[in-house]
């Protein structure tokens, strides 16, 4: 990590700090790389990962005494508004992402030291093992089993919907390693190496054709208990720590605002531009994703004076994933029998409706948001 | 314009709401019905002691200089009484009058409730649409030939400002109510408050201003009053919120509260994020419109905040009552007042269909839709 790059990014212009990124990505960000809505192969997009690991760029929430650039949530904000502007691609990045900061947080030493360093430099590639197949919104009734003997976790069960897992080197996955207490007790939040005995991958393709997800199996895996992050059985802790700021991200209406791009041109082409009905449909269209703009800027306000983000930041995350959707629905209306064909690049129409299905679904399914909203805000009785 | 301080803000907040508390009544709000002028007296009088009327002004003229914003958050605060009326009347009339850069007399005695001038633009009932070209005529001799229609604050009315075509294109001309030819029927909206058509037959007035800053005033004037009305309808959107959540949490059916029941509380939820996205939206409106030199960026954001909040309303209208069952559908409901009060508001000065069709046609030369960025 080269020593002349220390500069005090929070304390930056922020008009400096976008150019100064804009720059970075122009320079490094391979141009046939950008604008594609999923992951490359690891390999592929690779190079882009090492750049940002040389400057590091890679890990902008991390301390900088960790090769992070410690920036604050606001600027962290604008770190990845400029990244997705650019349309820089999606990386196989979990572990820098969600990892990286619970292993500051929460780990020992021994392990910070080991972990830290490949992760930044891309060694390691990390995905996340939490849900199963019976354990999805209801994460914590997972089953996946870990038995001690010795000095060793055994570890036996399934993991499903694990982004990266097929490329991954590495994965961290919640175990459960007692069954005597609550159910939300008795998890432990482990580092597992994917090249040891009994783990079998397999991936899944989504709609769109793209192998993003996958199952993981555990068949008598065996690791080191110091494989544990933070104290056994308190994995719950670890992992719910780590829903961050960033839970304004998932109700970014950046990915509407690229739809409606691909929606004004669609209706330029084929002369509906002209019609008051197609008119008012965009009309819609315009305010739906702009009054999520504006219910963003709140939020990210918020972040800038309070440095976190309430609970209402449900809100925005129901409204915009579902404002994209229809959207993405609105485009298939627009282009007629032509929403029938399978395209391919912006002649895709189909792919903003592929990509609009699982934003309703991750980072907690939009019907677990309206449950906390009902519960936390409202305060409407507990649920029948 | 300068900006207005915060603090300033929230006491202005703070007192309109300490007054809807106070003069809140449902009762005398239904008594009323049907009635003109609509409003009483008093009402009147305590919006110029508290300088409400005054607010839009510019301090030239013995306003307060305080812009939209504040006279937004007059407006939502007056919802708690059920209605902000005569309000918006005499901010419409009042922002037309400084837009056309009329006497600071008069102004002034608007400013103190000593004038009550009504603005008179509409003829059709979707007129929405600009550029404007009014049937009533402006003759050579000075007088006004024609009808007027959907004109807010029309009983109690001291003076009209009626927009004509004249030789020199628009006039905006003001006439006194009692002037000779100028007849009114009062119609009476879906909350019993009255609305006036005009006939002119000969009527004679005096010319504010002819030519392009008749439509420059009218647009300016109607934009930021539809931002008004947007302010009044998030205010009576908080309020059938706050109706409703108590009753889910209150009414008991099946051995428990029905807000205990999933559907009704994911019902509910989507009514709290439709409220939260029109907050958002009226939020940033408001803290942009009055800095805003340009007639295209202004009408396009009072459009968007207009469309949101009419369908915000209408939206939990339908979904309150269906939440409250038989009672959502009684008139003693103190609901009820707030629903008759949204649906006389949602078609005025442009309904959705109209906002967004005036949207478009501002947008449309800029060749754009919007990026998220800029």
């Amino acid at each position: 990590m080269p020593a002349d790059t220390i500069v005090d990014w929070n304390e930056m212009a922020e008009t400096d700090f976008r150019r100064t990124l804009r720059d970075f990505i122009e320079a490094e960000c391979p141009p046939d790389l950008r604008g594609y809505p999923h992951r490359f192969p690891a390999q592929v997009s690779m190079p882009w990962y090492k750049a940002l690991h040389r400057q590091c760029f890679i890990a902008p929430g991390w301390p900088v005494e960790y090769g992070g650039m410690g920036l604050r949530p606001e600027r962290h904000l604008i770190f990845i508004e400029e990244m997705e502007a650019a349309g820089t691609p999606w990386l196989h990045d979990a572990g820098v992402r969600n990892l990286g900061p619970a292993i500051i947080a929460w780990g020992n030493e021994a392990q910070k030291a080991f972990y830290l360093p490949k992760m930044h430099a891309g060694e390691h590639i990390w995905c996340q093992g939490y849900s199963e197949p019976s354990a999805g919104s209801d994460l914590a009734s997972l089953q996946c089993d870990g038995r001690f003997e010795g000095e060793n976790l055994i570890i036996n069960g399934q993991k499903i919907w694990t982004t990266s897992a097929h490329v991954a080197t590495h994965i961290f996955a919640l175990i459960r390693t007692d069954r005597s207490g609550k159910k939300q007790e008795g998890i432990s939040f482990v580092l597992i190496d994917m090249s040891l005995p009994g783990i079998t991958v397999r991936p899944i393709e989504n709609l769109s054709g793209h192998p993003d997800f996958c199952e993981v199996f555990f068949d008598n895996v065996t690791v080191g208990a110091t494989c544990i992050l933070g104290e056994p059985n308190k994995g719950w802790t670890v992992a719910r720590s780590l829903l961050g700021f960033e839970r304004i991200w998932a109700g970014s209406p950046k990915r509407a605002f690229k739809v409606l791009l691909s929606l004004r041109q669609q209706m330029e082409e084929r002369g509906l531009l002209t019609s008051d009905y197609w008119r008012d449909r965009l009309a819609q269209a315009i305010f739906d994703t702009q009054d999520a703009q504006d219910m963003y800027a709140g939020f990210a306000d918020l972040v800038r004076t309070d440095g976190a983000v309430g609970i209402e930041i449900s809100a925005l995350k129901i409204w915009s994933t579902a404002t994209f959707q229809r959207l993405s629905e609105l485009l298939l209306e627009v282009a007629g029998t032509d929403a029938t064909l399978a395209g391919e690049g912006a002649a895709d129409l189909l792919a903003p409706y592929y990509e609009s299905r699982a934003p309703t679904i991750f980072a907690g399914t939009n019907e677990v948001h309206r449950n906390i909203l009902a519960r936390s805000v409202l305060g409407l009785p507990k649920s029948a | 314009m300068t900006s207005v301080d915060a603090d300033t803000l929230v006491l202005l907040r703070d007192a309109v709401g300490k007054h809807a508390a106070r003069t809140a009544d449902g009762r005398a709000v239904r008594a009323r019905r049907s009635s003109l002028p609509g409003y009483t007296p008093a009402e009147l009088t305590i919006m110029a002691e508290q300088g409400w009327l005054a607010i839009g002004l510019p301090e030239a003229a013995g306003g307060l200089g305080l812009g939209t914003v504040a006279a937004g958050i007059v407006a939502e605060g007056l919802a708690g009484c059920f209605s902000a009326d005569p309000f918006h009347g005499l901010f419409l009339a009042g922002r037309v009058l400084a837009h056309a850069k009329a006497d600071t007399d008069m102004l002034a005695a608007l400013a103190g409730g000593e004038i009550l001038p009504a603005l008179a633009w509409q003829e059709q009932p979707q007129n929405f649409r600009f550029p404007f070209s009014p049937i009533t005529m402006l003759s050579a001799d000075g007088t006004l030939n024609g009808k007027k229609a959907y004109v807010a604050g029309a009983a109690g009315a001291t003076h009209f400002i009626v927009s004509a075509t004249s030789s020199s294109g628009l006039a905006l001309v003001l006439t006194k109510a009692d002037a000779f030819g100028l007849s009114i029927h009062h119609d009476f909206r879906a909350d019993g408050t009255p609305m006036g058509q005009l006939a002119l037959a000969a009527t004679p007035g005096v010319i504010l201003c002819e030519g392009e800053i008749v439509e420059t005033a009218l647009r300016a004037a109607l934009d930021e009053t539809s931002v008004l009305i947007a302010a009044e309808l998030m205010g009576h959107v908080d309020r059938m919120m706050a109706l409703v959540i108590e009753h889910l949490k209150t009414r008991h059916q099946f051995g428990k509260p029905i807000g205990a029941f999933q559907a009704l509380q994911h019902r509910a939820v989507d009514m709290f994020v439709q409220q939260r996205l029109a907050r958002a939206v009226l939020d940033t409106t408001l803290a942009r419109i009055d800095g805003l030199n340009d007639a295209t960026t202004r009408g396009m954001l009072a459009a968007r905040v207009r469309a949101r909040l009419n369908d915000t309303a209408q939206y939990i209208i339908r979904e309150s009552i269906q939440l409250f069952g038989a009672m959502g559908i009684t008139d003693e409901n103190d609901l009820s007042l707030h629903v008759k009060r949204c649906l006389s508001l949602v078609g005025w000065l442009g309904n959705s269909v109209e906002q967004r069709g005036y949207y478009m046609d501002m947008a449309a030369p800029l060749g754009a839709v919007p990026n998220g960025r800029d």
